[in-house]
């Protein structure tokens, strides 16, 4: 399956080709610091075709923000105008997620754990995090036995490149020990 | 979570990285492309999982991989598992909720 990439209202979207079948989800996926939204679009076209090949049908949209990077004061109206090119352009279904890169996993965790209403952050089933990780701010500790967890809610995948150097695999380890 | 071998900051994206990942960052031990098919598939499998089971757990690659740092962290005593007791001077007193220092201090 090709994907279409249109470039319109700062969103890329990569829609799946109209022939295309399979279970609809979309993915609003958002750039690291000083990249620019179409620097993902070869990564987000193979994502789409490995997404097809288990029999999905996916939708990317990624934003762009100003200055090229992803800030707390675009984060909401960003992935609410991707959502609503995703959906006014054929997606159906609830199957949300997020993506992120770098510091677009900081805007997504705070995103979600804003309560936002609008758009509503509890229509996510999971964020995927690249180069990033969940906040130390994000993590609570028992005083009962002293184990720590975090206190996302929305399932949360945590890529980390081993050869990563900015960040580095001994942050994703921290992050894996809580 | 999962660990990607030999996969670079600036891989996770395509084109001319920023200044600032170039200064820093090391060069992936892969190909783009490979790094691309490899976050293809782990995203895929992540949202299938959620989609079909509920949920996801590490691998154990990643566990094994994961392993020597772990052990790293605990011999240091280090901080960022929990906040430093700082209870003493001298000798720390064993407490759920604090670090009290390297096991072999």
């Amino acid at each position: 399956m090709l994907a279409t990439a249109a470039f319109a209202e700062s969103v890329v979207l990569i829609a799946p080709e109209p022939e295309a079948e399979g279970t609809d989800l979309a993915v609003v996926w958002i750039q690291g610091a000083n990249y620019h939204a179409g620097q993902y679009t070869q990564i987000a076209q193979q994502f789409q075709l490995e997404a097809a090949s288990a029999g999905y049908k996916a939708w990317i949209g990624i934003p762009d923000f100003t200055f090229k990077t992803p800030n707390p004061k675009q984060i909401k109206g960003h992935i609410e105008s991707v959502m609503d090119k995703i959906t006014s352009n054929g997606f159906t279904g609830d199957n949300w997620f997020l993506a992120a890169h770098s510091l677009g996993g900081v805007m997504t965790q705070d995103f979600l754990m804003s309560g936002s209403t609008s758009p509503d952050a509890s229509l996510f089933k999971g964020q995927i995090l690249m180069s990033s990780a969940l906040l130390r701010d994000n993590r609570s500790l028992s005083e009962d036995d002293g184990t720590s967890h975090f206190d996302m809610n929305t399932p949360t995948l945590t890529l980390g490149g081993t050869k990563d150097g900015l960040m580095r695999i001994t942050r994703i380890a921290e992050s894996y020990y809580h | 979570m999962e660990v990607l071998n030999g996969v670079a900051h600036y891989q996770f994206a395509g084109g001319v990285p920023p200044n600032f990942v170039q200064k820093n960052d090391l060069k992936g031990d892969i190909s783009d492309a490979d790094a691309r098919t490899l976050v293809g598939q782990y995203m895929t499998d992540f949202i299938d999982s959620i989609l079909t089971t509920g949920g996801v757990e590490s691998s154990q690659a990643t566990g094994d991989y994961m392993a020597p740092f772990l052990e790293a962290m605990r011999q240091e005593g280090s901080a960022v598992m929990k906040e430093p007791c700082n209870q003493d001077d001298m000798v720390n007193v064993p407490t759920p909720t604090c670090i009290a220092g390297s096991p072999w201090v």
